[in-house]
């Protein structure tokens, strides 16, 4: 139980902060920093629940990419604005920056076995970021449309 | 300069500022068809092709325009991408004139960024959060925050001077390395590897390498093949300078 | 529009509809050098990038004329390359004026293809002969004649759509890859892979290889480059789409 809450709850909520700290080095609007944060939250919860269920990681990060990207795009017409605002930081969590670190060491240490499959697996996962954004992606525009466009909004 | 040189102008300035600033391909051009649409012409055309944005404007009359403009330095920031979108959207439904758009642009080109403390404990956030992440220990979180604030510094510094766009996370890998290296004595019980894997993460290019994708799958396989092959060069700058530094030191 | 705008024009659209046909990028380049030399000027240019054209014309008095055109749709269809080859000689022997030639390109845009059905037929007779051909036998043959009909006339619905390009692909494995496991299973005589394979073959992207090799080996960098990635693109996603077929049918 312990283990849960802090899978499904503590980590989401590393993730939100640290992408909405990821929102502010790409500059961000500052009402939309939330916002960013939140995608990467819903990313990084399904990661977890797939991971934790017996998932691959390629799995995971494919269905966690779909999850963030369709989260994105709701947002992205709710708030008009570009997709990519929310997009970009709320993928940020499955970079797979262990793996390059794998590929690094395993490089500098010899096997070229082993640094094969590394990069491998690297571009696999990067891969499975890449498919699972244009899937939803290319998905008709009224799938996610059903709420409502935010009109009143000052700064626009 | 008549109507149409400044549309076609204005159609460049946006897409610049949108590529410049880390917008997908599809939207700068997208951006820029929308511009350029307020004309009523057939046949417009406008490309974005990585480094190179191209536009053209047929007339009638005196014969087609067209206009190209290099892009020369990329880095990210959602805030002008986001001021060009609202500003295109006004101009495409009639709220604002040619002359205002220009004035828009303008100041769009020239808005500040965030405030360098902010920037700063950003990274220094990202770099702790994901190490954290990674493998769940305070203390490897802690001093990945420091290290990452080290980086932002870092890249603050390399923004002000002309330096080539691998250089970058090439110097981020060395520092990050370096400082794990040290670090990593006075605090035994952390580990080198969590620290790195931690701080290196806002120096990855995983949102370039995202984007390459999505332009490939788009069918813009020319700046989807170029960007996918910028995010090679980048990674291997940054594995370089990591893996320089750790044979040294291990 | 004056003579300049128009010859421009032509070339555009000439250059247009071969790219989008399926014409390989040295013949592209030749066809609109060769109209814009009708003009008799110096320095023309015509280049053709995978998915863009771009044409200047040099012209004494005005100033240089340059127009670029991004090519969306990537076909197959050697009927409109040999039309457009017929018209384009026929203007630049100075058998028809400008205006007729614009005129017969428009024709040629707006040429109907072959009827569903027959297109359908074909790939359908195509993979039933590649499924005999890879070792497969009398009864491969037959079902792979259905597999590739149902196949074929997915990837002729798609092609009208607006779909990102690799879908077409993605679909006709996936399709492929359901029916041949369905008919797998109601037919235990049959070879899986033989029927996967012959009924395959017309998806593979075969032709676009050619075309990037011989556009590397010509110098046309940027396009081979391109092309080689569209190539690798195509053949993942047609692997992508049997795969997620194959781990269904293994999976129940």
């Amino acid at each position: 139980m312990n283990e849960q809450i802090f899978y499904y709850i503590v980590h989401p909520l590393i993730a939100f902060v640290a992408c909405m700290a990821y929102a502010i080095v790409c500059n961000a609007p500052r009402r939309e920093i939330p916002y960013s944060g939140l995608t990467a939250f819903i990313c990084w919860l399904t990661y977890q629940l797939v991971i934790r269920h017996g998932g691959t990681a390629f799995v995971a990060t494919l269905l966690a990419t779909c999850a963030a990207t369709s989260f994105a795009r709701i947002l992205s017409y709710h708030r008009m604005l570009p997709t990519i605002v929310y997009h970009i930081p709320g993928i940020l969590p499955l970079v797979p920056g262990a793996a390059v670190y794998r590929c690094i060491t395993s490089a500098m240490e010899g096997g070229a076995l082993d640094t094969t499959v590394n990069i491998l697996t690297a571009f696999k996962l990067a891969g499975a970021i890449g498919i699972g954004s244009v899937i939803v992606l290319v998905l008709p525009q009224k799938w996610f449309s059903f709420f409502p466009r935010h009109l009143n909004r000052k700064d626009a | 300069m008549d109507n149409d040189t400044k549309l076609i102008n204005l159609a460049l300035d946006s897409g610049e500022i949108m590529l410049k600033n880390g917008a997908e391909t599809f939207r700068v051009q997208d951006t820029m068809k929308r511009i350029l649409s307020t004309t009523g012409r057939d046949k417009i055309e406008a490309q974005a092709l990585s480094t190179l944005l191209m536009v053209t404007l047929p007339r009638e009359e005196k014969g087609p325009l067209s206009m190209m403009r290099g892009i020369h330095s990329r880095t990210v920031n959602f805030h002008k991408v986001c001021a060009v979108n609202n500003m295109s959207r006004a101009f495409v439904s009639g709220q604002i004139s040619l002359d205002n758009a220009l004035a828009q642009v303008e100041a769009i080109r020239n808005e500040s960024a965030y405030h360098p403390f902010l920037h700063i404990a950003g990274y220094g956030i990202i770099a702790g959060g994901f190490s954290y992440l990674t493998v769940p220990s305070i203390l490897d979180g802690f001093l990945a925050f420091l290290v990452g604030m080290l980086l932002g510094v870092l890249d603050l510094w390399l923004d002000s001077k002309k330096v080539p766009y691998f250089f970058g996370p090439f110097l981020g890998g060395v520092v990050a390395a370096q400082c794990a290296c040290w670090i990593h004595p006075l605090f035994p019980t952390s580990h080198i590897h969590n620290i790195i894997i931690g701080s290196i993460m806002p120096l990855l290019p995983g949102v370039t390498f995202s984007k390459s994708m999505r332009d490939l799958l788009e069918g813009n396989l020319i700046s989807g093949y170029t960007k996918a092959v910028e995010a090679l060069v980048v990674a291997c700058s940054l594995a370089g300078g990591v893996g320089m530094t750790l044979s040294y030191f291990v | 529009m004056d003579y300049d705008t128009q010859l421009i024009n032509l070339a555009l659209d000439a250059g247009e509809l071969m790219l989008a046909s399926g014409a390989e990028t040295f013949r592209v380049q030749d066809t609109m050098k060769r109209i814009l030399s009708v003009s008799g000027r110096d320095k023309i240019e015509a280049l053709a990038m995978c998915t863009l054209l771009i044409v200047t014309l040099p012209r004494e008095e005005k100033g240089p004329l340059s127009m670029a055109r991004a090519v969306k749709s990537r076909d197959v269809n050697f009927e409109k390359i040999c039309a457009v080859n017929d018209m384009s000689r026929a203007f630049v022997s100075g058998q028809i004026t400008v205006e007729e030639a614009l005129d017969r390109c428009h024709a040629i845009y707006d040429a109907p293809n072959f009827r569903f059905g027959t297109r359908a037929l074909a790939y359908a007779l195509n993979g039933a002969g590649f499924a005999i051909m890879v070792g497969g036998g009398v009864l491969d043959g037959f079902v792979s004649f259905f597999v590739a009909l149902l196949m074929g006339a997915t990837l002729v619905y798609l092609s009208d759509k607006k779909v990102p390009f690799f879908f077409g692909p993605l679909m006709g494995g996936l399709v492929t890859g359901l029916v041949a496991c369905g008919a797998h299973l109601f037919l235990p005589g049959t070879q899986l892979d033989k029927m996967i394979i012959g009924t395959m073959k017309a998806l593979l992207p075969g032709l676009a290889l050619s075309k990037a090799m011989r556009d590397l080996l010509e110098g046309n960098l940027i396009s081979g480059n391109s092309k080689v990635v569209e190539v690798l693109l195509n053949a993942v996603s047609i692997a992508g789409g049997v795969a997620i077929a194959l781990t269904i049918f293994h999976m129940s």
